[in-house]
């Protein structure tokens, strides 16, 4: 049964298919064979039945006579007529009374005919039919008549209907079959074809192939139906190819977007410090190899910083990008250009045979980038300093060949503008210097290990003290006391610069209302803030904080600005330089005429005070143009109803001549050194004393 | 057979003094009117019965009376009925039993059996005569034909026909 099961489970639908219809005709067949056997066979025992009781009618009326009269030997020569009939087993006429009148057997018959089991009638027995019926005349009975038959020849038909029957049976099966299988064929054909459609479809995984629907019957709908879940599947399938593809090309973008970002500057387009360390790898391998020499340029542009805070950060970029093409202009190609970071550059220069190579680039470097750009309406002077190392001779790896690079940068930075600098091996010490000097600049932070030095504004007409300039000062226990110039820069360039600013500016505060509670002259303290103090967002809200925390009023201070505060965001710091004012604090340009300022913003900005560069005041006396200056810069600021004060006066001739071009102050060592806080009480005491 | 009714005491009478060959003769004659048709067109067809006259003895005539009473023959069931032949007497079937029968003439018309060859032996339609002790009767279709009789083939061809 198993391996039945099996062996159909294994058959194609369409022999499945054919079975049944074989097994289904089979079955049908049997069934009719069965009825058309049993009518075959019942039809033949009546006809037996019939036949023998025609003969038994035949022969009845035959001998009625010869029973009547007696006539046994004619009645002998009738009955014997059914010796005709080889089936007939015997024949018999009888009288009234039963007994045998005439009779015919069969030779094989025995004369004991056995006659007390027949009855009257017509029967049929597996082997034997007899017909046993009266005699009448004219309603009377006159004897009877026996006929039987054996039922040889109902044998003999029953196995010719049954071998007619198997003939037909057989023969319609094939028939059958062959019909079956040859008209399957039209069937199977549209089916088959949706059977190997289905096949390429579930292989291939492509959905253009259709199949055409002949008809509209179930298999038409069939088809009709894989065509259009195949239509909806090759149209989802294109728009996942599509889409695909779309994302596809989108990762490739993001991922060459990705190594870009992972390599390149994005605003210069130059490989980034990932990259460069990578080519610098590389080409280190490649000059060890070919013992050939290479050599790292470390570019800092000089004074980007002032340009960056002052002209405002997209004039910085647009510096940037300029330079960067600038550098890539001058470069070889086999050199790489990249940008270190901030406005460092880093240009790798290989297949160099000795450092008379690098000088040349050098100088050109910087030639190219002192020239003149115009960005934003702007004339911009840069210059760069420039730190070289080799390899081998400055390091064999790239880390060092970097470090070293940079030093003799800072190192080039220190000789002035647009130089460069071969790395030498005692330039370490300065660098270690610098790093020195961040860390301790840190501490003293943390510890307000500075403090302020005061130095008097006077008036010139009273010769009173009309404000106090505060100023930093770093004494360390290691390096000594220190100039602001030597520390504020590196406060700068590590960020330190509004922490700073707000201790000066608290410290300041704080002094000045001691002061004022000691009973000195109620006076002005001007604190310098830098331009990147006034951007702050929180500036004002700072400033406040401090007054509020000291108790100063506004009006005792003042706030010096450089002019370059005004340069960039213009209309923020005016807006922050307003607020401050309507405070009551007054705002003071510090450094006047040296900066990039355009004059037209003297109009509206809310300052109170012009300081002129010490610059101008040195030269006082020798140069007539520059006295020219000062005196234009007093007037402007007359004109403009501000107040002007000169620093760094020196003498009394600068001091009479500026009182004589009608500056209100001075500042100088004329009048006083920067004080200590207690020289600074003193001086003020004594001058209330005297005034 | 029937016959044999005649020794079992079917009949009320004692027929003993008729032979054995005069109870079948008897027989016979009531047999032969089942077999025989007379003519339509006489005013015997629309007979109610059929007479059969005899010429014969009184006990052969009883016995004929008691066999044929109470049956009918044909498919219309007519009654078969004796009756001593007289000149006046309409008959179907006139039996002559013995040779001296008189009125010859008036047995043209009619169907005659004779109870032996000898008896009237050119008028007689049927005869009866033995052979080899069994009763036999012969037929004279010329005699049937004249008188227009229709006879079964059943009881021909039992029958001798006379030859010319």
């Amino acid at each position: 049964m198993k391996i039945l099961a099996k062996w159909y489970g294994r058959m194609s639908f369409f022999k499945k298919q054919l079975l049944v219809a074989t097994v289904v005709t089979s079955i049908t067949l049997v069934l009719a064979s069965t009825l058309l056997y049993g009518k075959f066979i019942g039809d033949h025992k009546k006809s037996l039945l019939d036949n023998l009781q025609g003969k038994a009618e035949l022969i009845a009326e035959t001998s009625r006579s010869a029973l009547l009269f007696g006539d046994m030997e004619t009645a002998t020569t009738i009955i014997n007529s059914l010796k005709a009939f080889p089936n007939t087993q015997f024949g018999l006429i009888l009288d009234t009374d039963g007994a045998v009148f005439a009779q015919y057997r069969r030779d094989n018959i025995s004369e004991d005919l056995n006659l007390g089991g027949l009855q009257q009638g017509s029967h049929l027995s597996s082997e034997q039919v007899y017909v046993y019926r009266p005699i009448d005349m004219d309603g009377e009975v006159i004897g009877y008549f026996i006929i039987a038959a054996d039922t040889r020849v109902l044998a003999d038909q029953r196995v010719n209907y049954l071998l007619i029957l198997l003939a037909v049976f057989i023969v319609s099966i094939g028939v059958s079959f062959f019909l079956h299988w040859r008209l399957q064929s039209f069937i199977a054909a549209p089916m088959n074809k949706l059977v190997k459609l289905v096949g390429y479809v579930a292989r291939n995984r492509r959905y253009h192939k259709r199949v055409v629907a002949t008809g509209n019957d179930e298999l038409g709908t069939l088809i009709n139906g894989v065509n259009s879940m195949l239509d909806t599947i090759e149209e989802h399938e294109n728009q996942l190819h599509s889409h695909s593809e779309r994302l596809e090309s989108l990762v490739a973008l993001r991922t060459e977007q990705l190594f870009n970002r992972a390599n390149y500057d994005a605003l210069t387009q130059l490989p980034n410090r990932h990259l460069l360390v990578d080519r610098l790898n590389h080409g280190i391998d490649n000059a060890s190899r070919e013992n050939s020499q290479m050599a790292l340029m470390f570019l800092d542009l000089d004074r980007f910083k002032v340009v960056n805070d002052n002209l405002g950060h997209q004039v910085g970029d647009d510096l940037l990008v300029h330079v960067a093409q600038k550098l890539t202009g001058v470069v070889r190609k086999a050199d790489s250009v990249c940008r270190w970071g901030g406005d460092e550059f880093v240009i790798l220069l290989e297949h160099l045979h000795s450092k008379e190579d690098i000088v040349p680039l050098a100088e050109q470097i910087i030639f190219t980038l002192s020239e003149s750009i115009e960005l934003s309406g702007n004339q911009l002077h840069i210059s760069t300093s420039i730190g070289i190392a080799r390899y081998p001779e400055d390091g064999r790896d790239a880390n060092t060949l970097l470090k070293n690079a940079d030093v003799a940068m800072y190192q080039a930075k220190e000789k002035g503008l647009s130089q460069y600098c071969f790395f030498e091996s005692d330039m370490i010490d300065g660098s270690l210097e610098r790093l020195t000097l961040e860390h301790k600049l840190r501490l003293a932070l943390e510890n307000k290990s500075f403090h302020l030095v005061y130095q008097p504004q006077i008036c010139t007409e009273t010769g009173n003290v009309c404000g106090i300039e505060a100023l930093i000062r770093w004494q360390d226990d290691e390096l000594g006391l220190l100039n602001p110039v030597q520390f504020l820069p590196v406060a700068e360039d590590v960020g330190l610069m509004h922490s700073l600013s707000l201790w000066v500016l608290e410290e300041a505060c704080q002094q000045n209302a001691l002061w004022q509670a000691q009973g000195s002259t109620r006076t002005r303290v001007a604190v310098n803030l830098p331009a990147s103090f006034i951007m702050h967002p929180n500036a004002v809200g700072q400033i406040v904080a401090i007054l509020e925390k000291t108790g100063l009023s506004p009006k005792c201070l003042e706030l010096e600005i450089t002019e370059n505060t005004f340069i960039s965001n213009t209309e923020h710091a005016i807006k922050v330089l307003e607020q401050l004012r309507q405070m009551g604090i007054n705002i003071a340009v510090d450094d006047f005429g040296t900066g990039y300022s355009s004059m037209s913003y003297l109009r509206d900005l809310p300052v109170g005070t012009l300081k002129i560069d010490g610059s101008f005041v040195r030269q006082m006396g020798s140069d007539s143009i520059n006295d020219g200056i000062i005196q234009s810069i007093i007037t402007l600021g007359k004109s403009l109803g501000l107040s002007l004060i000169a620093e760094c006066v020196e003498n009394k001739e600068q001091a009479t001549q500026l009182k004589a071009m009608g500056c209100d102050m001075i500042q100088g060592y004329y009048f006083s050194r920067p004080l200590s806080v207690d020289k600074t009480t003193d001086f003020l005491l004594e001058k209330r004393k005297s005034a | 057979m029937w016959l044999m009714a005649f020794s079992a005491g079917a009949f009320a009478n004692d027929y003993s003094q008729l032979s054995r060959s005069e109870k079948l003769r008897a027989a016979y004659l009531f047999n032969f009117t089942k077999f025989i048709q007379w003519p339509a067109s006489s005013d015997r067809f629309a007979r109610s019965s059929i007479t059969i006259c005899l010429s014969a003895s009184d006990a052969f005539f009883e016995f004929m009376s008691e066999l044929v009473a109470d049956r009918q023959v044909g498919h219309r069931k007519i009654p078969v009925v004796v009756t001593d032949f007289s000149a006046q007497a309409r008959c179907d079937m006139v039996y002559v039993q013995h040779d001296n029968f008189a009125n010859s003439a008036d047995l043209e018309e009619v169907l005659l059996v004779a109870a032996t060859p000898t008896i009237l032996p050119d008028q007689a339609t049927i005869t009866f005569y033995e052979d080899q002790k069994r009763l036999r009767f012969e037929v004279d279709m010329r005699e049937i034909t004249r008188l227009e009789l229709n006879i079964s083939s059943e009881l021909l061809k039992l029958a001798r026909i006379k030859t010319p």
